[in-house]
């Protein structure tokens, strides 16, 4: 089965900040116990994530969103991903680290940025092992994973609660932002027109000799 | 005519991704070292194929499998079976480089369209012309070397349909033939499918600076603000006698030829092509809806001026931030 559309469909509400809210104040045992529930129904869910992540096995990845307490330690016995929570100065030897803002992770997750431009970028931070970085971006990337959309709607009370904080925090930031994003959306463009003229005037200038062929033209004598 | 978009499909669900944002055509390889994008995590099992051809047809697009890695000597096996397979599945196009591989592929699947990879490096008209007879290739996928005009020329005298690539990462030039990642790693992407091998790769923070080590080489350390790139020893910057460390290859940017569309369809490219097979999904969507945006303005006669947003969110997928129009316009040359 190919995996879903781009996005995965989320009932509307801004659940990126009720998610944020959830992991910031949530006791983290309750947490856990959801991500236990949640990767365990992954592999009847997806089942071509197992073969995917099968290159994982006996790898360790310490995620480490910026905002939180904890941080997510990730193992993957027998190809079957498990996300356990700890505090990041307990974290046990890991393969790679990932470091970032939560949001970040977020989008990540859910295939709405890209990890490449973000690690280009710097806002992301992986050090260590990049095969094993790479695998996991891979393997839940190209089977269409959004472990959010998973969270979300577990069932029990939880996914409710958080998708509701998520619809009543975009009724409140539309109330106080809406008349903003018209004018940012604008800025946005003209900046962008501009960033394309610099592009086209820095590529039409000559570009500026190094010391070192300058050095060597006056050694040959060649004119600079 | 309006040149078709050739998208990566490193993953099935880019190439759904691709798709969706209105690619005409997903580019995609299998699980092993017959493509050059032979990553961890990444490409298709024959059954991943089935379905993403059957999705593709299903919109009226196509799906194209590169198997353009040089065979290896006592394995050439693997790669027919790659080709038996694609053509079993249905492919509209098999993407190649290894004249061996070409030549089975004429023998064993004459209706089966067959395209010259840029891994084979074929730069000038009488290399062409040399594939054209031999293998009746239909296609060939431009080396990331030439000029505006050299293409212009060289379509006017090739016999055949030349895609060139729009966007994406850039290697040095002498596709097919580039011998740094074996050098340091022992793996090529011409053989082996991988440049760079990310069990090779490391990256490590060490005082605010991002040092990035191949191997048993350090090969760029990037200062706390500065925008990071592959680690590639292409993209390495290293010190010769007491200069400053420089990019002596090539800089860690991207290709972006958006403002060529309409000189390159002028010249007879029948298609673009993305670059990205190792990139994910929201990359896939974000670029391919850009150049559909793009393409389709320039047909209508719009000036890419009037698209600025399409143009920013290429920018922000830029490798090192930067973008180049690479040697379409050679003006260091």
């Amino acid at each position: 089965m190919l995996p879903r559309r781009t996005q995965t469909v989320l009932p509307p509400g801004s659940h990126d900040l009720a998610v944020s809210l959830a992991l910031a104040t949530l006791p983290p045992p309750l947490i856990a116990s959801a991500l236990r529930r949640m990767t365990r129904a992954l592999p009847r869910r997806y089942p071509k994530l197992a073969e995917r992540l099968a290159e994982m096995a006996g790898k360790r990845l310490l995620i480490a969103p910026a905002e939180l307490p904890y941080a997510f330690l990730l193992d993957f016995p027998g190809g079957k991903l498990a996300i356990s929570l700890l505090a990041p100065e307990a974290a046990p030897p890991t393969d790679a680290q990932l470091r970032g803002p939560l949001r970040l992770f977020y989008d990540l997750v859910r295939g709405g940025r890209d990890g490449d431009a973000l690690f280009f970028s710097r806002e992301l931070t992986v050090n260590g092992d990049m095969a094993a970085a790479v695998t996991l971006r891979n393997a839940m990337d190209g089977a269409g994973v959004d472990l959010f959309a998973e969270f979300l709607n577990l069932p029990g009370p939880l996914g409710p609660l958080v998708r509701g904080a998520g619809a009543l925090a975009d009724r409140c930031a539309g109330i106080l932002l809406g008349p903003l994003a018209g004018r940012t959306a604008r800025l946005e463009g003209d900046v962008a027109a501009l960033r394309g003229e610099l592009r086209r005037l820095k590529e039409a200038a000559p570009k500026p000799r190094s010391r070192h062929a300058a050095a060597m033209a006056e050694a040959l004598g060649v004119k600079p | 005519m309006i040149p078709e978009i050739v998208a990566p499909g490193g993953t099935p669900a880019a190439l759904v991704a691709a798709i969706d944002a209105g690619a005409d055509t997903v580019y995609c390889g299998f699980r092993d070292a017959t493509n050059a994008r032979n990553y961890p995590g990444l490409n298709f099992t024959a059954t991943d194929l089935k379905e993403g051809i059957a999705y593709a047809h299903a919109r009226g697009r196509k799906v194209n499998v590169a198997i353009n890695t040089y065979a290896s000597a006592g394995n050439t096996r693997l790669w027919y079976n790659a080709v038996d397979t694609a053509a079993a599945l249905g492919a509209d196009a098999v993407i190649m480089a290894d004249i061996a591989l070409l030549d089975y592929t004429t023998r064993a699947h004459p209706n089966l369209r067959r395209h010259l990879s840029v891994q084979a490096g074929a730069a000038t008209v009488a290399s062409i012309e040399y594939y054209y007879e031999l293998f009746g290739i239909s296609r060939m996928i431009l080396p990331r070397m030439f000029t505006l005009d050299e293409i212009a020329e060289l379509k006017a005298r090739a016999p055949i349909e030349i895609e060139c690539f729009i966007f994406g990462s850039l290697s040095p030039m002498t596709e097919g033939r580039c011998s740094l990642s074996a050098y340091a790693t022992g793996r090529s992407p011409n053989l082996c499918g991988v440049c760079s091998p990310a069990e090779f790769v490391r990256y490590d923070t060490v005082d605010g600076e991002l040092i990035c080590r191949l191997g048993d080489f350090a090969i760029n350390a990037f200062g706390a603000d500065e925008a990071a790139g592959y680690p590639t020893v292409c993209k390495g910057r290293y010190s010769a006698g007491e200069a400053d460390p420089a990019y002596v290859f090539e800089e860690p940017e991207c290709l972006n030829a958006a403002e060529y569309i309409g000189a390159l369809r002028r010249a007879g490219i029948c298609a673009f092509k993305i670059e990205g097979r190792q990139r994910g999904r929201f990359y896939v969507a974000e670029v391919v809806a850009a150049f559909r945006e793009l393409i389709d303005a320039e047909a209508r006669g719009e000036a890419l001026a009037q698209h600025a947003g399409a143009l920013e969110r290429l920018r922000r997928l830029a490798e090192g931030g930067e973008e180049t129009r690479g040697a379409y316009r050679k003006g260091w040359r």
